[in-house]
Order: structure tokens, then sequence, then C-alpha cells
């Protein structure tokens, strides 16, 4: 688990990584029933390639959320919106939210300042429990869903993952970081 | 008026050290080593710079809320148009929060060990020699120049206009490659006027800055200015009316002529 | 320290001068004396004489060239006559002759050279021509003090922000298109407002009234400002106000009832333009490191720009520093002070064939002889 504690707001940040996912579908329907079992932030990893792109995007859903300002009903389903660049809500749920058939998954828990929070994540993710780790990203990342979700100029789709080199991963991350902090205005 | 100012972008930016750089009509610039959302170890010596654009008290809240807000956004929103042009170099945008006027962005440039750690703005970094003509005139800075001009050009090219060009809004980074920070009264504009104005006011800023060597210094600017255009047909006309343009202002000293 | 008395006249004890101004509308008539020695606490222009009489047009129209160029040439003659009886002066103690030479309106700056050309036939003094901003300027820097401000003009022909550098006052920045003065006056035509005393002020007795606040474009430019994009959009907002364009939802509500007053756009108007002011003013107080602002020209008067512009300074920590309406709208005084003061730097008037008037005439091709 990756703890991360956002300087400006009392939240704090509680991320897994989870391989051979074997319910995915359970914890969609749990999560969509909005099962108080099944708060968390369900994230697609074939569209994430950096924990810094994560991060940026939970950034932006905590400033929002602590402005009373967020656009969606909860503060982990406007993480997942933040991850987008569109301002269709549906849509980047769908893209960047669990799949129903997902073997890979990223976890997310926002913990408020004096809040106890008690839960099992193996009880609600029947996986591997991995660390979150950049290269592990990078090699499972999905292009063609990338540049659906993005809709990057030049287009990503036309390349390829093994001719990618540390500065056009760099470039990639600061032109997601750019679209996730623009988006909406 | 800095004081309360510097707490008052310090309520919006709870937990993060802010150090003042420098105080403008528009905004206050800090750095912090605290990184917005990415863990930062205790050792880390990574700076970030924090734009802040204070209220003004004398205009209407509304119009001062849209402002505020229109004019981060739209410095952000070309931080990102800069990013999509890779041959020119920029700061990154790390965060935004345009409601309350802040930008977070990379900081770019080194500590010049040789003028008492001073940043690598093309001010200082000429400054270095200010005093010694032979260091002041070699190819290093020509070469220099020529790079900062071609930087120049390539944004023109782009249609981005700088607005500011002074030798403090440039920077030479470790590589001592040119890159173009401070983006506050940047435009789109593909108006020959628009472009040769920029050019004029960083003629007349390396003018009044470094005055010995200026002439010299623009001719090298110029010269990579036009070597930024490239050899395409077409931009080598649009160069032409910039150059033009450029001349004319030169001669009349301000951008247009009066009206009765 | 520049010496100003090269060229005192043997037994005078001071320099008098007499000043015409008809760029626009006012027509003004000044007499103006000066002591010997630099300009200090102790030592200030006397004001002898400052009448005026502005040519006001009927709501909804503006002044065209050749109607000022008549009344002008209508009251030169009482003016003069007047002027010189208040000043209780003989002619013989009078040094020059001053006259706006530009910038300005063709017909009307026309009228007054006539009538400057005549006096100085008529009494053998020399002419001086006289840039109408650098009036503004001297007779703004004497009246209250200031000695190295930023100077904001604005008025009905002129919006410029200025400062002193080097012999010259250099225009730092200015309107791209038309002059704020210009922006109000067109308004309060369209909205079919009295003239009288003056345009600018009835909209600013509208605006005080006025309390809610419309998004006007907002048009700043570096240093620059623009502002034929706001006039045309308030018009608009105007037209379909007095015309019940319901589907303005800027204007009316849902049930067709307005949501906003004359006077609601009148105070936009002002909030916006007068926010644009601030700003270029602002800007060029950081960039050339000074503390003191000045204003001056017609629209100077305004006590909304006033206060607003003080916000702003006392929150640099700054001084500002502004005259009131003898001073501020166009008048003769301040040709008579700047005129004088080139009188004295070059102890002769100018040749015949220089006092031709121009309607451009910037404001840095003065050379400013009596100061460092």
């Amino acid at each position: 688990m990756l703890s991360v504690k956002i300087p400006q707001f009392q939240q704090s940040l509680q991320i897994y990584y989870f391989e051979n996912v074997e319910n995915s579908t359970e914890i969609r329907t749990k999560l969509l029933s909005g099962q108080d079992s099944h708060n968390f932030a369900f994230v697609n990893p074939d569209v994430i390639f950096s924990k810094e792109q994560l991060l940026s995007a939970c950034y932006r859903a905590l400033l929002d959320y602590n402005s009373g300002k967020i656009r969606t009903r909860s503060i982990h389903s406007e993480i997942i919106f933040c991850l987008g660049s569109s301002g269709n809500i549906v849509d980047s749920l769908t893209r960047f939210g669990i799949k129903e058939d997902g073997n890979r998954l990223i976890i997310l828990k926002v913990i408020e300042k004096e809040e106890d929070v008690e839960y099992t994540i193996d009880e609600i993710v029947k996986g591997d429990n991995k660390d979150l780790d950049d290269a592990l990203l990078r090699e499972n990342v999905d292009f063609k869903q990338m540049q659906k979700a993005y809709k990057f100029q030049p287009s990503l789709s036309n390349s390829a993952r093994e001719d990618f080199k540390e500065t056009d991963w760099s470039l990639l991350l600061r032109k997601t970081v750019d679209l996730i902090q623009l988006r909406g205005c | 008026m800095s004081d309360e100012l510097i707490q008052l972008a310090q309520s919006h930016l709870q937990n993060i050290p802010l150090q003042v750089i420098s105080q403008g009509a528009e905004a206050i610039v800090f750095t912090t080593k605290t990184h917005p959302y990415l863990p930062t170890s205790k050792d880390s010596h990574t700076e970030y710079i924090i734009k802040y654009r204070p209220p003004k008290k004398y205009r209407h809240p509304q119009l001062d809320a849209t402002l505020t807000k229109h004019r981060t956004i739209a410095e952000a929103r070309l931080l990102q148009r800069l990013t999509n042009i890779p041959e020119i170099q920029s700061p990154g945008l790390i965060a935004l929060d345009a409601r309350n006027g802040i930008i977070w962005m990379e900081k770019v440039g080194y500590e010049l060990i040789d003028y008492d750690d001073k940043i690598s703005s093309l001010k200082n970094w000429l400054w270095r020699y200010n005093d010694n003509q032979e260091k002041a005139l070699t190819e290093e800075i020509k070469i220099a120049l020529e790079k900062v001009g071609c930087m120049i050009g390539k944004a023109h090219v782009n249609d981005v206009i700088h607005g500011d060009l002074t030798s403090s809004n440039i920077i030479i980074t470790e590589a001592q490659e040119a890159c173009l920070i401070d983006f506050g009264l940047s435009y789109q504009s593909a108006l020959p006027e628009d472009k040769g104005v920029d050019l004029y006011v960083l003629d007349r800023a390396i003018l009044s800055t470094h005055p010995k060597y200026a002439e010299q210094y623009n001719e090298w600017l110029m010269a990579g200015y036009e070597r930024g255009y490239g050899k395409d047909k077409k931009s080598l006309i649009k160069l032409k009316e910039v150059l033009k343009r450029y001349e004319e202002v030169r001669l009349r000293g301000r951008k247009r002529s009066m009206l009765g | 320290m520049v010496h100003l008395d090269l060229h005192l006249k043997e037994g005078k004890t001071s320099y008098v001068a007499i000043g015409l101004e008809g760029s626009a509308n006012k027509l003004g008539v000044g007499i103006i004396r000066h002591f010997p020695g630099p300009f200090s606490t102790t030592n200030r222009a006397e004001v002898l004489s400052n009448i005026r009489d502005t040519y006001i047009t009927p709501p909804g129209e503006g002044f065209l060239p050749r109607d000022t160029a008549r009344h002008h040439r209508n009251w030169v003659v009482r003016l003069i006559k007047q002027s010189i009886i208040e000043s209780g002066l003989k002619i013989s103690e009078i040094d020059c002759i001053c006259f706006t030479k530009g910038p300005g309106m063709g017909a009307p700056l026309q009228s007054v050279v006539i009538a400057a050309r005549t006096l100085a036939q008529l009494w053998d003094l020399p002419l001086i021509g006289v840039n109408h901003c650098i009036g503004h300027i001297e007779m703004g820097r004497e009246i209250t003090g200031a000695d190295n401000p930023v100077v904001l003009y604005v008025s009905g022909g002129n919006t410029q922000i200025i400062a002193y550098s080097e012999q010259r006052y250099r225009i730092f920045g200015e309107t791209l298109d038309i002059a704020i003065g210009n922006c109000l006056d067109r308004f309060a035509r369209t909205l079919k407002i009295p003239n009288e005393p003056s345009p600018g002020y009835n909209i600013e007795q509208l605006a005080k009234k006025g309390s809610k606040y419309i998004e006007l474009p907002y048009t700043v430019k570096g240093m620059d400002m623009s502002m034929s994009g706001i006039l045309a959009h308030i018009d608009n907002l105007a037209y379909d106000l007095f015309n019940n364009k319901k589907h303005n939802k800027t204007i009316f509500n849902d049930d067709g009832t307005p949501k906003v007053t004359v006077e609601d756009l009148c105070f936009s108007l002002q909030e916006t333009l007068f926010a644009m002011l601030v700003e270029i003013t602002e800007r060029a107080m950081a960039h050339v490191g000074t503390q003191q602002v000045l204003i001056v020209g017609g629209v100077g008067c305004n006590e909304r720009l006033q206060r607003m512009m003080e916000t702003m300074v006392l929150d640099r920590r700054g001084f500002i520093f502004a005259t009131d309406e003898r001073f501020c709208i166009d008048n003769g005084i301040m040709i008579a002070h700047a005129g004088l003061l080139e009188y004295r730097m070059s102890g002769k008037g100018f040749d015949y064939s220089d006092t031709v008037c121009t309607q451009k005439f910037r404001t840095d091709e003065v050379l400013i002889k009596w100061r460092d």
C-alpha cells in the first residue's frame, strides 16, 4: 500500500494495486449499488502509466472537494472524473473506472483527517496485492485506450511502447498532467 | 502590502513553505521545495515555482474574480500549448488552482556559481562578464544568444507572443539551452505588428540592462531569430513581414501613431 | 539643475504669458505669472486669470469640427478681453502669446491659432505653440507639486500613460483605438443624456446610482488598452434594453422584466474602464519604479476614477495627485504655463511658419528643455 499525504489538504490517501483480480464484476456491482463497504475509487490501470498522473488527478479532485465544488457524488468518483480530460462525467467514469472484466485494478481510499477507517482490502479485492510501480504501469498501459481517453496530438496509437524512450514518457506525462489540470477550464 | 498578500497566498497554500522571489504589479512568485502532490523526500533540493495572482481591491469583486481566474487559466493554457511544441523549451505545468489565482510550475535554470549563486536568467548569465569585454563577447555568448533568438523565432512562428521579453524572462538551462518563462502577458497573434513589438520590447530591454554590448547582443539575437523561422517559403515570407514591422516600430518608438 | 532665467527682460521681476486653448469643444483663455528661480513650495506660478466657455450640443449629439470652430471664433475676443481685465494687467506686461499647436480637431485648433497670431502681431509679442498634453502634464505637476509621477492623461481625445525620462515625456502605454472620454461621451449619446455640463459628468452621476455589475469585455494588452469593443458591447446592451429585446438574458429576466437599469450600465462601464486604467498605471509604476501618480485631463475629474486609483496607490504605499475641474478640464492657463516654460528657455517665439497647428502631435515629440 502506498500512503500519500497531500500537504495542503486534511485528507490522506491510501493507494493499492492488484493484479490477477478475480472479482471485478462483483466489485463493480457493489460499487454501483452504493454499498458503504465499497466507498473507494476503483481505477482502470489500462489508462494509467504513472503515479504522478494518478496523484495529479487526486490533487485536482481534493482541491475542488475542499472548495465545495466537485461535480460528481463523492470524492472517490471525483478522482476518477479528474483523471480524464473531458467534461463528460459518464465518459470519464467509464474510461477510467473499473471495468467489468478487468483483471488489474488500482484502488484509492481517501481518509478524512480524524476519521477512523477500518477495512480489509483483501476482503474487497480478490487478487495479488502488488507495489504500485511506474515501470509496471508503463509495461501494461494500453496506448489505444489512452489515446481514446486523452486524444493526444499527435496520436499515441501510432507509437509503439518498445520505441518509447525516457524523454517520450516525460513528454507524455507532461501532456497528461496539462490535460488533467486544465480540464473544464 | 507585501506581508498581507503573502499571508493571503499562504492561506490558499497551507503547509507549503513559501519563499518570495519576486513581486510584480500582477503577481507574486514564490519557490518551494514541497511538491503539491508527490511525496517530497527530506533531502530533496528540487524547487518548484508558485505564481500567485492576488485580488486587487480597487476592482469590482466580480470583475476581479473573473480576471484572476481567466488570466491564471490563460497562462496555464499557454504552458500547455508550449508543451505541444517540443522545440520550444518552457516550464511544465504542475498544478492549477485558477479560482485562487495560483499556478505551480517547474523551476528552470541553475545557480550560477560564479555569480553569487544567482539564477541563470539571461540577465544574470550575461552580467557575469559585464566588466570584462573579452569574456562578454565570446563564441559561447554568441551561440547562447543565437539559441535565445531562435527560440523566440520559433514561438513567433507558432503565433505565440511572449508579451514581456526581458533578459529576466529568458533562462539559460544547465545544458546551455534557452528557455522562456513568465507568460503572464502572453497571447496568441499572427499579426506581424505584435511580433515586431515583442522584439522591440526585447531590444529595449537588452539596451537598458546591458548597454555596453547591447548592439552586438541584439545582432546575435536577431540572427538566431531569423534561423528560428526555418527554410519553409511561407515562413520566410512571414519573417520578412515581421522584420519590416520591427524596423517601423523601432523608428516610431511606439506601437501606433497618435490619435488626434 | 536647469537654469530657467536666461532670458528675463531687464527691469522685469516676473514673466507673464497668455494662453489660448481650443483643441476640442472647450475654449479657454488663461494668464499666468512665473517668478524667477526654480519652482518650489515658496515659488509657485500665479494664476492671474483662467476663463473657459464650453460648446455644448443637444443630448444625443456630438460636437462637429465646423460648429466647434464657429463657437470658438464667436467667443475668443470676449474671453481674451475678460481675461485681461480680470488679471488687471497692461499689455506691456505680457511676455508672450501661447496657443495649442496640437493635437486636436483641425478646424477648432485653426480658429484659435488665428486669434493667437492676430494678438501676436497686434501687440508685437512672440508666439509659442504648445503641445496640449504637455500643457496638462506641466500644469498638473505645478498645481499638485508632484515632481516625478507616472502621469495618467485621460480625456475625450487622449488616453496615455506617461513618464518623464531624459528630457521627454515618454508614452509607456496608450489606447489602441479610442480615448476613454470619447468612449464615455459616445455612450452618453446612445443614452441621449444631456451634454451639460459634460456628458462624462452625467454618466458619472448615473453610475453613482447603479449597483449591479454586468460583465463587459476587458481589454488590456501589456501597457495598452482597447475600448472600441467595450463600447460596441454596451451600446448593444443599451439598445436591447430600450427596445425591449426580451431574448437578451443579460438584460431581461425570463418573465420579461428588466434585470438592469441604465444606472447599472453606466456603473458597469465605469468599473470596467477605470479598472483597465488603474491596471496599466500600476504596471507603469512598477516598471518605472515610482511611487507617485498624477491624473490629468477631463476624465481625471471623475471621483470614482480618483477613488479607484487612490486604492491602488495607497496599497503600494504611494501618493496620488489630481487637480480639480479648473485644471483637469481643458483650459487656457495650462497652455500659458507650458508655453511660458518653453519661452523662458529660448527667449524667443516661433517663426510664423512653425505656428501651423497639427491634429497629430505626439507627447514625446517635445524636447523638455526646462527639466534635467
